[in-house]
């Protein structure tokens, strides 16, 4: 039975929720939701890196951030996909949110880093549905609501507009990254169970919302339909907040996940990388 | 990363890496220095205290450095395919900071004009420029920088791709002249002719600050300088019967107070005026805008009106009629000649 590798690159500004998504992959796929659901076919030989906090993900807990110093390993997961009987190994190096502010920051990525990228099959780019996209703007009634004191601070890239700095992290990719064209990327926007609160307006799909509320990356992927194949999801890895999952962690991991594309609610957060990987 | 340093005083690419003269890495002023020098301005984000000479770092790739861009990198996207080129000027405080970060702003809310943003060059500086008008800088009124002398032949960078069905992505590249530049121009056709960028504008914004207009002991300097400066640019071939000129009165939330309304909106009328009657059969078409792109009187800018103005710039011009290929009639076909030298 073939044995394909697939390497997916994950980026997302620091406490996107891209290692809690690798975590909620893995249980789910040692428990399927549904029989057509990617399941796993084995354990890696080394989950270090996974088995590192997973106490702390099936208990309902907050992640440490990912440190940005190389963590041995990637995670690696084996599956099997049951409608084809395909088996693969997918590597998704856990990359810390600061590697990528660093990039914005410094101007400078490693070698390695872009020769990586000719080996990935897909991308997936991570959002905050609960963190402003852009820096709010002094406008209307709210000038001078603030008295001027002294000296302004200086400019520190590091504060720039959460939607800017990932879009210019993105254009790294697509200028410098050698690899077949287009590349599929699934944009997963995180804390989706917070645009389903009460008093929450914000759009509750995930392409309106992405067109709304992080509008220059939707431009952007969308403008460079020759560079990126985009799909849109909404995923809570979690389930809720802190406070909910006290709660929630009554449930077993792959329970409390929410999932969705379009309309649809479901608990497969392995859609994207079915879609990613060509699997359908 | 390693810069080099430069013979000439007054250049700071030792400290930045902007050309003084916009020449980029082919600059004759540079001298064969190779010692490095870090390119970005904030510490970097590791701690280098306990490190000793054994520790290897992986080799790195610079990226775009997100700076604005120099002639050659213009050149580089004029020779790709369609880039169109606009040039603002005007005197110091008349807002074209603020413009130019108001387009920024405008997209990062959504498309503007029928064009979505397919990406910038430039982000970290149009970032910059916003800085000091965020609630996260810490600022109650919002401030901006003076475009300094030093990117006079450099440019703020888009791309954008028009929202319909088989539309093709293009650069619009902007060239913001320095409000100390401006008077010199006028005074001096050899500063004049230092303004290499401009001979390459589709678009030359004149920008007029609205706030001096309702000031008498400044109005008739402002509104002179203006035209003097459109004169001094014709004369020397620099604007042409291919360049769209605009006229942008700013501020216009001064311009419209009550106190002396009708004298100061009689004086910008006269202004348009002047500016058509004068130029409009030397130039391929003349648009006139009031506009109030970060308005301190609690009031909101004129977004509208600013999306017309980029629509107008994004749209047809003399070089591009709605497609990407030039016009076989414009001078100078191969157009990075136009950048001068």
């Amino acid at each position: 039975m073939e044995e394909k590798a697939h390497n997916v690159l994950i980026v997302g500004l620091p406490e996107a929720g891209k290692t809690s998504f690798i975590h909620a992959v893995d249980d789910l796929l040692q428990n399927p939701p549904s029989p057509e659901a990617l399941r796993i076919c084995g354990l890696a030989s080394d989950r270090t890196y996974l088995e590192r906090d997973k106490e702390r993900f099936r208990a309902g807990l907050k992640l440490e951030g990912t440190k940005r110093a190389a963590q041995g390993a990637p995670p690696e997961l084996w599956f099997e996909d049951p409608r084809t009987g395909r088996k693969g190994r997918l590597f998704i190096p856990d990359m810390s949110g600061e590697v990528f502010q660093d990039q914005w920051i410094n101007r400078e990525w490693t070698e390695s880093y872009r020769n990586d990228l000719k080996a990935v099959s897909g991308m997936l780019v991570f959002v905050r549905a609960d963190v402003p996209s852009s820096n709010q703007e002094l406008l209307g009634k709210m000038i001078g609501l603030v008295p001027n004191e002294g000296k302004a601070p200086p400019w520190d890239p590091k504060k720039a507009s959460p939607q800017v700095q990932l879009v210019d992290v993105l254009q790294f990719i697509a200028i410098k990254g050698q690899f077949p064209r287009p590349l599929r990327v699934a944009v997963l926007i995180s804390a989706w169970d917070t645009v389903g609160k009460p008093g929450n307006r914000q759009p509750k799909a995930p392409i309106p919302f992405l067109a709304k509320e992080w509008p220059l990356l939707d431009q952007y992927l969308r403008a460079n339909s020759e560079t990126f194949t985009v799909r849109v999801y909404g995923v809570s890895a979690l389930g809720g907040d802190e406070e909910e999952l006290k709660e929630l962690s009554k449930l077993p991991p792959q329970d409390r996940v929410k999932f969705v594309e379009g309309t649809q609610e479901s608990k497969d957060l392995t859609c994207p990388l079915r879609w990613l990987l060509c699997l359908d | 990363m390693v810069m080099a340093n430069c013979k000439l005083t007054d250049c700071t690419v030792a400290e930045d890496g902007r050309c003084l003269e916009g020449r980029g890495g082919d600059c004759p002023n540079l001298l064969a220095d190779s010692s490095p020098v870090p390119l970005a301005t904030q510490p970097s984000p590791v701690d280098n205290s306990n490190l000793n000479a054994s520790v290897h770092y992986p080799p790195v790739e610079t990226l775009h450095l997100g700076v604005p861009l120099e002639i050659a990198d213009a050149q580089e996207f004029c020779r790709r395919g369609r880039a169109i080129v606009v040039t603002l000027v005007g005197m110091t405080e008349t807002g074209k900071t603020s413009l130019l970060a108001r387009f920024h702003q405008l997209f990062q809310s959504g498309p503007v004009g029928g064009y979505d943003f397919a990406g910038s060059r430039t982000l970290p500086r149009f970032e910059e420029l916003n800085w000091l008008a965020t609630i996260e800088s810490g600022v109650g009124t919002p401030r901006m920088e003076h475009s300094s002398r030093q990117y006079d032949n450099s440019f703020l960078h888009f791309t954008v791709r028009e929202r319909v069905i088989g539309s093709e992505p293009f650069d619009i590249l902007l060239n913001d002249i320095s409000g100390e530049t401006f008077p010199e121009v006028i005074a001096a056709e050899s500063v004049c002719e230092q303004l290499l960028c401009l001979s390459r504008a589709d678009h030359l914004a004149v920008i007029v600050d609205g706030a001096a207009i309702t000031k008498r002991h400044l109005r008739h300097d402002h509104v002179a300088k203006a035209m003097n400066f459109v004169q001094r640019v014709l004369q020397t071939g620099q604007i042409n019967k291919q360049t769209v000129l605009h006229l942008i009165i700013t501020k216009l939330d001064e311009l419209s107070k009550e106190e002396q309304k009708a004298e100061n909106l009689e004086a910008a009328e006269k202004l348009e005026t002047d500016f058509k009657v004068q130029f409009s059969s030397r130039v391929a078409r003349i648009h006139c805008w009031r506009l109030a792109a970060r308005p301190l009187d609690g009031s909101m800018p004129t977004e509208e009106i600013v999306t017309q103005l980029f629509s107008t710039w994004a749209g047809s011009t003399c070089r591009y009629e709605n497609g990407s290929t030039p016009l076989g009639s414009i001078e100078h076909a191969r157009d990075f000649c136009r950048f001068g030298s």
